[in-house]
């Protein structure tokens, strides 16, 4: 190629036939109509009510169905799909970006359900609850709300990372975008985009039959595993016993092949694609090489039956291994980012701006946030340890401060690889370093532990959202300034619900939430397991270290964040990899035979219908959960 | 090859080091049947120790797990031809220990006070009236099945409402109104298929196992009269010593780390291949998909008066969906070819213009004409930056009818 060369305007066969002319030149400029005239319609009035009514409505209702259910749903595909209708369709004057803010401020309303409801009610299963004040009250509350600020203060580099740099997929954040898109897309591609929310619909449906059985007491509709078809599950598809059969000798008892009847795991699987695959080979070492052998060497305890070491093998030795494997691989490749995240900060002086202002959040921004929340955490945890000195309330504001920055990095990482996020477990881990920084006092590491896991949460959020907006062409600018505006309201939304349900059945049946109540709150009666037994001495840190090991090296390879995929998928439960890695093979297949233009142009917007699908059903089941739920 | 061999290593590591760390979790430890201590109560068999005899279909036990090795036990291995014992890493798991002193320490088994009395019940006590309980619970339940009978209105068995059942409460339909008879399960056999079971708990649940024992809790043990309780013995602290594994922890890592570096040079070496490759014209670059990017908005932005709504969406669309998806697609390539700190200075600016064609599009999707136009106004400069530091700098020229064309120029990468 010589030093310097002419290009010609060119054309393509992907231009449109009317803007190019014969020879390839574009056509002569003649007069068009001008369009809508104003500015173009992106943060509103109509969007921010639309989204704090949506957000709101969503928090409570997921708040409550997932204290009962043990997991949350996002609301930014309801919200967006909602948006369409409310802003557009009885408004008739949203735009793409204005939906966008809309969906944005929605789901950061909502989201920071789950970092409260899987750390707060254990200070009500410890009774702690009872020797609180008000104050206690509006502190956890403080504390909450500034992990929810911060957290979105901390994207600001993080965006740059990740949607610029690692060009993460981020399923949802994809999936909402393809829904957004869909009115400008043309009747074909909406068309396949409402097909596969109707069948993922369905399928939900039918898989949430029992709960809605449960909800409505008298209801007694067929579920799934009473169709009479032997591999069918309530909630799964059992393919152990034909996989058996077929591998005969070389199958092995305790050996499982249960599929999860879940769209979206299937949908985020196919928009991920060839990389995703990473997380099925990840299950299939913990699931079919470690825990076969773990059992065939007496690894376990003496007793445990072949159909029983799955989860004992999952619970004793590859759920820490992960742990340990996300946070040791999330550091490393934090620490790999850091020169091109230099760079990518020393070169956005021109891109950050355009000639009609800032498009990024200034830096500074963060550099205020950050003491403003230490001083919170460290006022909230001064008040609650009990004979601590100012210098362990600072450590663990510092501490928590930092830690926030670092899980909701893991998070958002994970988020954007796979759509799965294991705040459980980074919530344990957060909780057990608390802990040891207050001498094993549990209501400060709850309330830091609440704080870090709201904070987190809202990462992983603002990151899906910030994709979507990067795909619609939004500023991320008011992305983050309106979503930094009401991003307080979530925590106090989803602390209230849990406060009025813990007192109403104090008051009715005599204790907060578990055994007793029509409420488990699943996943904080599984940290207050845990907390316990770290109080009783007895926690596997050697294996969290080893897993953090094996995460480094793995990262090291600079295969994007391989060590955050290993361990996610030793942290999942396999039922949910299988159908997930199906989806990656899919989409593989899919470009091979297809095309990659086929794959994006039809494939996407149906696996996008059927993240959309789900969530959208999960959402009418929260809601009817939160409004009939008494009847239960 | 080098790349494969990388990553097979890689895998080949990453399963050896996760086995070797599950490994550490296993709960016994192999002791020479020489030198193990016979009949310690602190060295407890981890499983049955069988013979070679067998007792009908199944080998006759010499020893049962959990109970001190003795010597039959390892006479029966030697017969088997084994060299070593397994004995438990921890022999107990708890221990009973003054409820004044149990404050710290985490409960072994659930406590239960009588509902009657409000005293504490003791473990004896508990233990005889759970068993109870499930005997019922499991008559109930096979009485059930074989009557077709449903404890309508009854406690739901199975639930922690059982706790400590000890007796039935039976009625039948001859009965009168509200009358019950209290029996047993033989009474209730007897009174066939018209009678409807109800549990009557007699203890309520005050601590479950697992609970973390605090002030409060032992001070409410010892006023419902608990006089000890079963509590957890904490874990030994974790001995890399006692690690077996250890060693293949660390070969798994080295092999790792190996991978690793194969893999990580062996993508360097593809990295310019291709970017050799590429510039010899062998196959395209993201250098010539970006090229035609800015060739292409220029081009649109010349001619943007004559471009309606729907050229506007599919010309953008095109764009974001060929050159710009494929230029992002490269990022691997990319970033190996040209370090990080360029890598981030080229996809900053290659990003901003991508999202600025999407707002392009949008703008256009929605009939905002105006913001279309000025948004993929915008997109050039973002671009060309993005192109400049990939290694080509433009400049804009013109033809004598006026087209614009872009001249190029060489850039370099990080060194």
């Amino acid at each position: 190629m010589s030093n310097s060369e002419q290009v010609p305007p060119p054309a393509s066969p992907g231009d449109s036939p009317s803007a190019i002319a014969p020879g390839g030149a574009y056509r002569a400029p003649e007069t068009q109509p001008p369009g809508k005239q104003g500015p173009y319609r992106e943060v509103t009035i109509s969007s921010i009510v639309f989204g704090i009514v949506v957000g709101a409505l969503l928090n409570a209702s997921i708040t409550y169905s997932g204290l009962k259910i043990g997991f949350t749903v996002g609301g930014s595909a309801v919200a967006a799909v909602l948006g369409w209708g409310v802003l557009r369709g009885i408004l008739r004057k949203g735009t793409i970006v204005e939906n966008n803010i809309g969906q944005t401020i929605a789901s950061s309303v909502n989201t920071s359900n789950s970092g409260v409801i899987f750390t707060v009610p254990v200070l009500f299963l410890l009774g702690l609850q009872s020797t609180w004040g008000w104050t206690d009250w509006v502190w956890l509350a403080a504390a909450c709300a500034a992990g929810a600020i911060l957290g979105v203060a901390f994207i600001i580099p993080t965006r740059k990372q990740m949607i610029e740099l690692d060009r993460l997929r981020f399923p949802t954040g994809t999936a909402v975008a393809t829904v957004l898109r869909s009115p400008g897309e043309g009747i074909q591609k909406s068309l396949v985009l409402v097909v596969g929310i109707l069948v993922a619909m369905v399928v939900t449906f039918l898989v949430q039959v029992p709960q809605l059985n449960k909800v409505f007491g008298g209801l007694d509709w067929p579920t799934l595993s009473q169709l009479g078809i032997p591999i069918l599950g309530d909630e799964t598809i059992d393919l152990t016993i034909p996989m058996a059969a077929a591998l005969g000798d070389f199958w092995r008892p305790e050996l499982t092949f249960v599929w999860a009847i879940a769209p979206f795991a299937l949908g985020a699987g196919f928009i991920t694609g060839r990389p995703g695959l990473v997380v099925l080979a990840g299950g299939i070492l913990a699931y079919w090489v470690i825990t076969p052998i773990a059992f065939a060497n007496d690894w376990v305890a003496f007793g445990t039956s072949a159909e029983a070491a799955a989860a004992v093998v999952r619970g004793a030795m590859n759920r820490p291994l992960g742990i340990g494997m996300l946070l040791g691989g999330a550091l490393v490749g934090l620490l790999l980012a850091l020169p091109a995240m230099r760079g990518a900060f020393s070169s956005s002086g021109s891109s950050s701006k355009s000639g009609r202002g800032r498009e990024e959040m200034p830096m500074w921004v963060l550099a205020i946030a950050i003491p403003a929340a230490f001083a919170v955490l460290f006022f909230a945890a001064r008040s609650t340890i009990t004979d601590g000195s100012m210098g362990q309330a600072a450590l663990i504001a510092g501490m928590g401060t930092a830690w926030m920055w670092f899980a909701g990095i893991v998070i958002a990482q994970c988020t954007g690889m796979t759509d799965w996020s294991p705040i459980s477990g980074i919530a344990l881990v957060t909780v057990l370093i608390c802990m040891f920084l207050t001498d094993m006092q549990v209501i400060p590491a709850v309330m830091i532990g609440a704080a870090v896991c709201v904070a987190m949460t809202l990462c992983a959020d603002m990151m899906q959202d910030l994709k979507t907006g990067h795909l619609v062409g939004a500023k991320p600018i008011r992305q983050q300034i309106v979503e930094m505006s009401v991003v307080w309201i979530g925590p106090a939304i989803a602390l209230l619900v849990v406060y009025l349900i813990a007192q109403n059945n104090l008051t009715t049946v005599g204790v907060p939430f578990g055994d007793g109540t029509d409420v488990p709150a699943a996943q904080a009666v599984a940290l207050q397991a845990v907390i316990e037994s770290m109080r009783g001495g007895d926690a596997p840190i050697h294996l969290y270290g080893m897993g953090a090991a094996i995460g480094v090296v793995l990262s090291l390879s600079g295969l994007g964040g391989l060590g955050v995929l290993v361990g996610l998928s030793m942290y999942l439960p396999l039922m949910y990899l299988l159908p997930y890695g199906l989806g990656c093979l899919i989409q593989m297949f899919c470009i091979a035979v297809k095309g990659r233009g086929w794959t994006e142009r039809w494939g996407l917007p149906f696996a996008a219908g059927l993240l959309v699908g789900e969530g959208m059903v999960g959402v009418v089941v929260a809601g009817v959960a939160f409004i009939f739920g008494g009847a239960a | 090859m080098k790349g494969s061999i990388g990553q097979l290593l890689l895998v080949v590591g990453t399963v050896v080091a996760s086995l070797a760390a599950a490994a550490g979790e296993k709960p016994w430890i192999a002791q020479p049947l020489g030198s193990v201590a016979l009949d310690d109560p602190a060295t407890l068999l981890f499983q049955d120790v069988t013979s070679e005899v067998e007792q009908g279909a199944e080998p006759l036990v010499v020893a049962e797990a959990g109970a001190p090795v003795t010597g039959a036990a390892v006479e029966a291995l030697r017969a088997a031809g084994a060299e070593s014992v397994r004995v438990r890493r921890m022999p107990v798991k708890s221990e009973l220990v003054a409820t004044s002193d149990s404050e710290g320490r985490v409960l072994a088994e659930p406590l239960y006070a009588d509902i009657a009395s409000g005293a504490g019940v003791s473990r004896e006590e508990a233990t005889s009236r759970l068993k109870r309980a499930a005997e019922l619970e499991a008559f109930a339940v096979d009485f059930e099945a074989d009557s077709g009978v449903l404890p309508e209105g009854g406690v739901v068995f199975g639930t922690t409402d059982l706790d400590g059942v000890e007796q039935l409460s039976v009625t039948t339909e001859s009965a009168p109104d509200g009358a019950r008879v209290v029996g047993t399960a033989a009474d209730l056999a007897a009174m066939g298929s018209s009678a409807l079971v109800v549990g009557i708990p007699t203890m309520r649940s005050v601590a479950r196992a697992g609970r973390f024992v605090d002030a409060d809790l032992a001070a409410r043990l010892t006023e419902l009269g608990f006089a000890d309780v079963s509590v957890n013995i904490p874990a030994a602290p974790w001995d890399v010593n006692a690690w077996g594994a250890r060693w293949f922890f660390g070969g798994g890592l080295l092999v790792m780390v190996i991978g690793v570096m194969l893999m990580r040079s062996a993508r360097v070496e593809s990295a310019l291949a291709a970017a050799q490759a590429a510039e010899a014209g062998d196959e395209a670059s993201p250098r010539e998909s970006l090229k035609v990017v800015v060739e292409r908005v220029r081009a649109m932005n010349a001619a943007i008066a004559g471009l309606s709504r729907e050229d506007l969406m599919t010309s953008c669309d095109a764009l974001l969906g060929e050159q710009v998806f494929a230029f992002g697609e490269a990022k691997e390539q990319l970033r190996a070819e040209l370090g990080g700190r360029v890598y981030a200075q080229v996809m900053t600016a290659f990003s901003t213009g991508e999202r600025r064609l999407s707002r392009a599009w949008s703008a256009a999707a929605d009939g905002y004409r105006d913001e279309s136009v000025q948004s993929l106004a915008e997109c050039i400069e973002p671009f060309e930056t993005a192109l400049e530091a990939l290694g080509g700098k433009p400049s804009v020229s013109r033809t004598d009818s006026g087209a614009e064309y872009v001249v190029w120029s060489p850039g370099g990468r990080e060194n």
